[in-house]
Order: structure tokens, then sequence, then C-alpha cells
């Protein structure tokens, strides 16, 4: 019994030494951040809601950010505070040179010590892996790091938002409005470009995310479709989301182009199409107009899906965007 | 007398027997042809038939598209689940003879785990051998198969040198699970290819083409023959060991080439087309219940009955929530499952008497 009571106390003792290590750390810290803050706008303290509805308010201008999925980090990096990531997952490759040297939290499975070791102010989670995530950012939040669940943007619209969203949390509202009207700009251009192809002669697409032995495919609802829609080309599927399609129902559809964007994992891709038995007729194969594009640039809500847009447009109508 | 008239309404069975399974083969392979995304009417199909085969005109409803699909599509695809059914359903009646325990199939011996584990292998780390290209994985999961029987083989041989059936069972069941454990060390460590390898260890027969039959189809005849050659011997077998060996079978050599040819086949399934469970265990066990226990007509007559029932079974894995495919080894074991509980009990009745 005594030694279980000296124990206990020991413990104690521990718990109280390290918290007053813990706090001297804070307010060491937060000094820091004040004098570096001095010159930057008085924006702060900020209040927003998030994905899940939690109301998260930031004091200052969060020096140690971590996300937790690429598009996020590229948001970040565009709106030029990429020295401010201190964590991002094992899927970040963008920008290529600055993520790499930048600490890795782990996949979606997250390593939550090593996120509470970086010691962020702010961590930009994403709504989409919520299912597999919420355990973990509980614990973060439960250590006190704010955890801000960036929405699943699935249309432009959102991404816009969501720029804006980051863009505020961080102290970079300007430079967001800035990022979002110049991606307004180059897809106002490129609606321009294309007002004049005739409904007739709008290109027939087919696109696929992965390849065989089991073929998905970009449906209505998607960012792909969406770019479908800007440069007026059809996407020849209907469903929503991202079906799963026969090879049968994709030599019946016919398109007169393929999209493949899983180029970066399969080597060779396009020429696969071209070989594969039994699609002989379709007009693509025909013309030889199957291409893979980077799925970054189509897939992850980030500032460059305006360069996906871009890419699509060359590969779907080479006479209309020559350069 | 009454002896002349046995044979004869034998005889007259095993007519109905052939007739029957070679019909319902026929038949599901007509109609895995037929039924798909795009309604191909049987005219059309035996239209494209007589074309590929004779150089006959086609029809103008039949359009060159439906030519394409019909052979280079489904043809193949119904082909191979046939040829996969087929090696499954001989296998398993050949084990269940050879090892004379029920519950024996193709994958007891841990050959589906040794060819899986090749195949996931090549999955995980994307290789691609240059001759051979994307025919590595199938190539190299069958030459793990095969490594895989060769060590249960030597293993149960140094284990007890007249190599017992239980010795081999039990060393079989040993390499099961430490093969899967190490599939299972991969699938943990796994990231872009997960979905690859599950879909593979699921088991499917989609978007394989003629090169997977070609690949396939040099181990099935051999396979195959070597085989359905031993239905005597494996009637004696499965008397037990001892009764063979007075019967004049030389036991051991038998046993060996049994266990190789069942291996050459289960492995080269298993590597075109994932592990499918169930068709080794059920097909033989419902020939053994209509047709009786004579192996040198079950080992034929699963052979067929197990090529129509594979067809089948992809046919419900493509159509019934099409387009999502489900793994056709989900369908075996939901079709398979019942239908072995069934049997059971029907054994178990009979016996009470």
């Amino acid at each position: 019994m005594k030694k279980l009571h000296i124990l206990f106390f020991s413990l104690l003792l521990l718990l109280g030494i390290l918290a007053g290590c813990n706090a001297t750390n804070e307010t060491k810290e937060q000094n820091e951040q004040q004098t570096a803050q001095t010159e930057e706008s008085a924006a702060f303290p900020i209040t927003a809601t998030d994905a899940v509805g939690n109301e998260i308010t930031i004091e200052e201008d969060p020096e140690r950010i971590v996300s937790m999925i690429p598009s996020n980090t590229e948001i970040v990096f565009a709106l030029g505070l990429g020295e401010k990531i201190v964590g991002v997952s094992d899927f970040d490759n963008y920008p290529e040179e600055e993520v790499q040297n930048i600490e890795k939290i782990g996949g979606q499975e997250f390593n939550v010590e090593k996120i509470i070791s970086l010691q962020p102010n702010l961590v930009l989670a994403h709504e989409s892996g919520l299912n597999i995530s919420e355990e973990g950012l509980n614990q973060l939040r439960d250590v006190g790091i704010q955890v801000f669940v960036v929405e699943d943007a699935k249309s432009f619209e959102q991404v816009y938002k969501t720029i804006e969203t980051i863009g505020s949390l961080t102290g970079a509202s300007e430079k967001a409005e800035e990022i979002v009207s110049n991606m307004k700009k180059k897809i106002a251009e490129i609606e321009e470009k294309v007002a004049n192809i005739k409904e007739e002669d709008q290109a027939r697409v087919f696109m696929e995310v992965s390849g065989e032995p089991t073929i998905y495919t970009a449906g209505k609802g998607t960012f792909m479709d969406e770019m479908l829609n800007i440069i007026r080309a059809d996407n020849v599927i209907e469903e929503e989301g991202w079906p799963q399609v026969t090879e049968e129902a994709i030599i019946e559809a016919n398109p007169d182009v393929i999209i493949t964007t899983y180029g970066y994992y399969v080597p060779d891709a396009a020429d696969k199409i071209l070989n594969r038995k039994g699609w002989e007729t379709v007009s693509a194969i025909q013309n030889k107009r199957v291409y893979d594009v980077n799925s970054d640039l189509v897939v992850r809500p980030g500032p460059r899906l305006v360069e996906g847009v871009e890419e699509l447009a060359k590969y779907i109508y080479p006479e209309i965007f020559k350069n | 007398m009454r002896n002349i008239s046995i044979q004869r309404s034998s005889r007259i069975n095993r007519t109905i027997a052939y007739l029957f399974v070679t019909t319902f083969f026929v038949l599901s392979l007509l109609v895995g042809v037929s039924i798909g995304t795009l309604h191909i009417p049987i005219s059309s199909i035996l239209d494209v038939f007589s074309h590929a085969l004779f150089q006959t005109e086609l029809s103008e409803k039949t359009e060159p598209m439906m030519m394409n699909i019909v052979l280079d599509i489904r043809l193949p695809r119904v082909l191979l689940a046939g040829l996969v059914g087929a090696s499954l359903a001989l296998a398993g009646a050949a084990f269940q003879g050879l090892l004379q325990n029920p519950l024996a199939d193709p994958y007891t011996l841990g050959i589906s785990s040794g060819a899986s584990l090749g195949a996931v292998f090549v999955l995980f780390f994307g290789i691609q051998l240059p001759i051979f290209g994307f025919m590595t994985l199938p190539l190299i999961s069958i030459l793990t198969g095969f490594l895989t029987i060769l060590s249960v083989i030597i293993f149960s041989r140094f284990v007890e040198r007249s190599m017992k059936m239980e010795t081999i069972i039990l060393t079989g069941i040993i390499m099961s699970s430490f093969l899967g454990s190490i599939i299972s060390l991969m699938i943990a460590l796994t990231g872009e290819e997960l979905r690859q390898i599950i879909n593979w260890l699921l088991g499917s027969v989609s978007m394989r083409g003629w090169e997977y039959i070609s690949l396939f189809l040099p181990f099935f005849i051999v396979g195959t023959l070597m085989l359905l050659l031993q239905g005597n011997e494996l009637n004696a077998l499965s008397f037990g060991e001892e009764k063979a060996h007075y019967l004049g079978v030389d036991v051991r050599r038998k046993k060996l080439s049994i266990l190789i040819a069942a291996s050459i086949l289960t492995g080269a399934a298993v590597a075109v087309s994932g592990t499918i469970g169930f068709v080794g265990l059920v097909i033989p066990h419902l020939n053994r219940l209509i047709w009786g226990p004579d192996h040198r007509d079950l080992l034929p007559l699963s052979l067929i009955f197990g090529a129509g029932f594979l067809i089948l079974a992809d046919l419900v894995a493509r159509t019934i929530i099409s387009p999502t495919e489900l793994p056709i080894g989900v369908i075996t074991a939901l079709i398979g499952a019942p239908i072995f509980a069934f049997i059971l009990v029907r054994q178990r009745i009979e016996r009470r008497g």
C-alpha cells in the first residue's frame, strides 16, 4: 500500500514538472510571435466555422501550420506562406522541391504524436478523409491544437471559397482574392475561345481515372466534368461521381477523345488503351486521340485546377488552343 | 443376367450425365457471351462465330463493333472463366480423392497462398520484367505457386518419409498461414496499389484477353491430361493407401504425380484470375452426389460442370449491379456455401437412414 502511494505521488510530481516545462515554452514562443507580428495587419483574432461546424478562433497569425492534404499545401504555398508549413502528408508532391524538405506526418492514417511534436498553431485537415481521421483530430483538439477542417470542394466556386477561407485564416486575405480573381480571369479567357463551338461540333470525351482490369471514370459532379463543361466538350458518362464502366459501354459510346489520369503510376497508360483488343472501332482509337493528363491538375481542389483546364483544352481542341 | 442389366443401366446413366453437363456448359457459354452491358442477340453471336471460323459474310444487322465486342472482349472472358472453373473443379475432385478428406480443395495445400504471394509481390513492387511485360504477374504467380507445392512436398517428406496424407495436409496448412501473413504484411504497407491488390485477391476474370488464355492453355492441357488418366488410381487410393498398395498401385509415385498435376492446374488458375473459392470444393461434391463416386467419370464431369458454373458465376458478377462489377470470388462463395451446407445435411441424414 505504501509503495503504491509513493508511486502515485512521484507520478503527480512528474506531471507537475512536465506541465511547468510546457507552460514556460509556450509563453516564450508567444513572446516571439508577438514581436514578429507587430508589422502585420491587425486581422486577428479571427473566428471561422469549419466543415464540421466547429467554430474556431485564431488569436494571432499562425506561424506553424500542418497541412494534412496536398490541396491545402498547394493553397498555402500559393498564398506565399510556404515557409510557415512545418508538416505535410506523405502524398504531398507540389511544389516539388519545397515539399521534400518538410516533415511528413503520414498518410490518411496520420501520426498524431508527430503532429503534436511539430507544435503547430494551426492544423488544416480536410473533410474528405474524415471517417478515418476523426479520432486523430479529436486527440489533436484535446491537446489544444487548433484544427480547421477544410470543406471538400466539389466545384470551382467551392475551391474559390476554400482559397479565401484559408487566406483569411492565415492573414493573407488579399493574396487569396488575387489568386481567385486570376483563376476566374483565365477561365473566362478559355470560355471566350470556345464560345463559338457549335453544339454538334462538341467533342465527346471519355475520361478514364483507373485502368484495367476495372475501369473507373469521372462522371457528373466531378471537377473533370465541370472542366469539360467549361471548354464545351461532352462527357460520354451520364452517371454521378466516379462510376465503374464496362469496356462494352465505352465502345458503344464511341468517344472522340479519351483522357487518362493514372499515367503517373501506370507506365504507357495511353498506349495501353490504344492497343486494347476490341476497341478498334472507337473514334478516339482510330484517330489516336488518347492522352494522359497529370491527375493532380484535374482532381486536386487547389489553385492549379486552371492549368488542368488549359491542358484538357489543348488536347481536346488542339486547333483552337495551338500555343 | 442381373449384372448385365446393371451395367447397361449404368451406361445409360453415364450417357445422360455427359449429355447433361455438356448441354449445361454450352448453354452457359452462349448466355455468357450474349448478356452484358450491350445486348447482343444469339443470332448475331452465331453470325460472328461463323464469320470468324468459316469466313462467311456478316449479316447487315451485325455491326463491326458487335463483332469486336464478342470476339475480343466477351469470348476471351467467358472462355477464361470456363478454363479456370474447369481447372479448379478438376483439381478439387483430385485433391478430395487423393487426400480422402471431404474438406480438401485446390487451396488446402497452400498453392493459392503461394501463387497469391507472387502476384501481390509483383503488384506491391510494381515489377515488370523486360521481356514478359504485363505477363510478369501471371508468370511469377505460377512460379511461386509451384515452388510452394514443392516445398510442401519436400517438407512433409523430411518430416515423414512415407508422406502420410495427414502430414501433407498439415504442412499445407502451416504453409498457407505463413504465406498468408506475408501477404497481409504487404497489404498493410501498401498505398496506391491497395485496390489493385484487393481486387486481385478477390478474384476476377475481367479484361484479361486472349493473351491470358494462351498463357493458361498449356498448363491446362498438361494438368488435365495428367489427372484424367489417373481415374483408376484415384479410385484405388480412395480406399486408403494400404489397400491401394495391395491393389497394385505404386502409391508414392502416383501420389506425387497427382499432387503435381493438380497443383499445376491450381497455380495457373490462381495466376490468371486470383483466388476464386468454393468452386473446387462444391463442384466435385455436387457431381459425386448426382453421378456417383467413380473417379473415372467424376473427373471429366466435374471438369465440364465447373467450366459452366464459373461462366455463370462470372455472368452474375458482372451483370447483377452493372456497371459495377462484383468480385467473382464473392459470387462463388455466396452460391457455393449454401450448396455445400445442403450437401452436408443431406449426407448426414442419409447416413442416419
